[in-house]
């Protein structure tokens, strides 16, 4: 059977179910608030919203692959385009550009057209420190260790913090060789 | 179209327009956010009474929220006075835009006056989630319950809402139902007597202190009806 080609960003997201993006903002706030309110600590909220990002990530792989029809990548380049052109389209129906490369290739930027995330929200004085997308650099996380990549994801540029544009920088850490899981004679 | 060109940077966030609200992202990503949303909550408590106490007050925010956006961008600023007539809203305006579709049915309880059921087939929030044997009776829709209560509660009429299965005959799933208790002093005092017309401005006031200034035209001392609508006698030449 000839390979499936891949399917654009915009085509999947015209063919999935979609929600209001104001019921996803508002329930995101909520949640944002609720931590807030627990946890107290800015800093503790960054931690708890990345590894939130991070479970949905992991889970959100196996609908990302099986949706897309993208095979396996050939370089972190390729991987990096497919997040931004498919990923965040497919999901949040908002496209992405990948710039700030390195020299070497392992490190570089998604720079978001637009969020969804962010409708309504100011930070207030007390909450300066807070990444408020921090779940989305998590998502980005989980999703590239089940494809066997480790990569650290920060935000450089966050517009609630006053910059011109929401920008993830995307490093990439390592790639983890894929095992075969059991040994032969087990 | 969506996500075309750079977003506009706005010095806060008051001076941003308003979205016309018809941006959409996909239903994948708004359950993973919801699962999450359950999934922390469950570290945070020690029982399902307390885990859906937390659920419905994420959806509180959510409502009260919705309500003023509503209000804001469709209505003019003006918002529904009238019992029945928030009821139908939540029902109609509010299910259509958070669930893309108006709910299945608003009934009046049989058993109480004061009772009224919001019921839908396949709640959108509970679309993906199965609850596990030793859960009980636990229901995600009290994330819904809390954004119904949200907007009941910031328009004025404070009631008590809870999620509810209701097994359907010939259906496998269940249905979920939104029981929503009015408080009681709102369906018990009558109307107050024939000479007292509603006041023509219609403003919804649940507190004096909103009355005096908002009413500061009014020649005669107010009166509240029993919703919390001003009913200022009305001067008869």
């Amino acid at each position: 059977m000839a390979p499936v080609a891949p399917r654009s960003g915009d085509a999947i997201f015209a063919s999935v179910e979609h929600v209001n993006a104001e019921l996803f903002t508002l329930t995101y706030g909520a949640i944002v608030r609720q931590l807030l309110t627990d946890l107290e600590e800015v800093e503790e909220v960054n931690k708890q919203l990345d590894q939130m990002g991070y479970n949905i990530g992991v889970r959100l792989i196996d609908e990302f692959l099986a949706k897309s029809n993208v095979s396996r990548c050939v370089d972190f380049k390729e991987t990096a385009d497919v997040i931004a052109k498919i990923g965040f389209k497919m999901f949040l129906g908002v496209g992405a550009s990948v710039t700030n490369w390195d020299a070497d290739g392992t490190c570089c930027s998604i720079v978001l057209e637009d969020n969804p995330l962010v409708d309504f929200v100011e930070l207030p004085d007390t909450c300066q420190g807070l990444y408020y997308c921090n779940i989305l650099s998590g998502v980005v996380r989980g999703a590239l260790e089940m494809v066997s990549m480790k990569t650290e994801v920060t935000w450089v540029r966050d517009m609630l913090r006053g910059d011109d544009a929401f920008e993830l920088q995307v490093k990439l850490l390592k790639q983890v060789p894929e095992e075969y899981p059991y040994k032969d004679d087990e | 179209m969506i996500g075309v060109g750079k977003i506009k940077q706005y010095a806060n966030v008051l001076e941003k327009p308003l979205s016309k609200g018809k941006q959409e992202v996909s239903l994948g990503a708004f359950a993973f956010l919801f699962s999450e949303l359950v999934q922390y909550n469950q570290t945070q408590v020690d029982n399902i009474a307390e885990l859906e106490r937390r659920l419905e007050d994420a959806g509180y925010s959510v409502g009260a929220r919705i309500l003023e956006l509503l209000c804001h961008r469709d209505k003019g600023n003006r918002r529904e006075t009238r019992l029945l007539g928030i009821l139908s809203f939540v029902h109609s305006t509010v299910w259509k835009v958070l669930f893309g579709k108006v709910a299945d049915s608003l009934e009046k309880g049989t058993e109480h006056e004061d009772e009224y059921m919001i019921s839908e087939k396949e709640l959108l929030v509970n679309r993906f989630i199965s609850i596990p044997k030793d859960m009980g009776t636990f229901n995600c829709g009290a994330f819904v319950a809390g954004i119904v209560r949200g907007v009941l509660d910031s328009a004025g009429f404070p009631a008590v809402v809870t999620a509810h299965f209701v097994p359907m005959e010939g259906q496998q799933r269940p249905r979920t139902t939104i029981l929503i208790k009015f408080a009681e002093e709102f369906l018990q005092c009558s109307f107050s007597s024939p000479v007292l017309n509603p006041c023509p401005c219609n403003v919804l006031a649940y507190s004096i202190a909103v009355l005096t200034s908002h009413h500061a035209h009014h020649a005669l001392p107010f009166q509240l009806n029993h919703k919390g609508l001003c009913i200022a006698p009305v001067e008869l030449d």
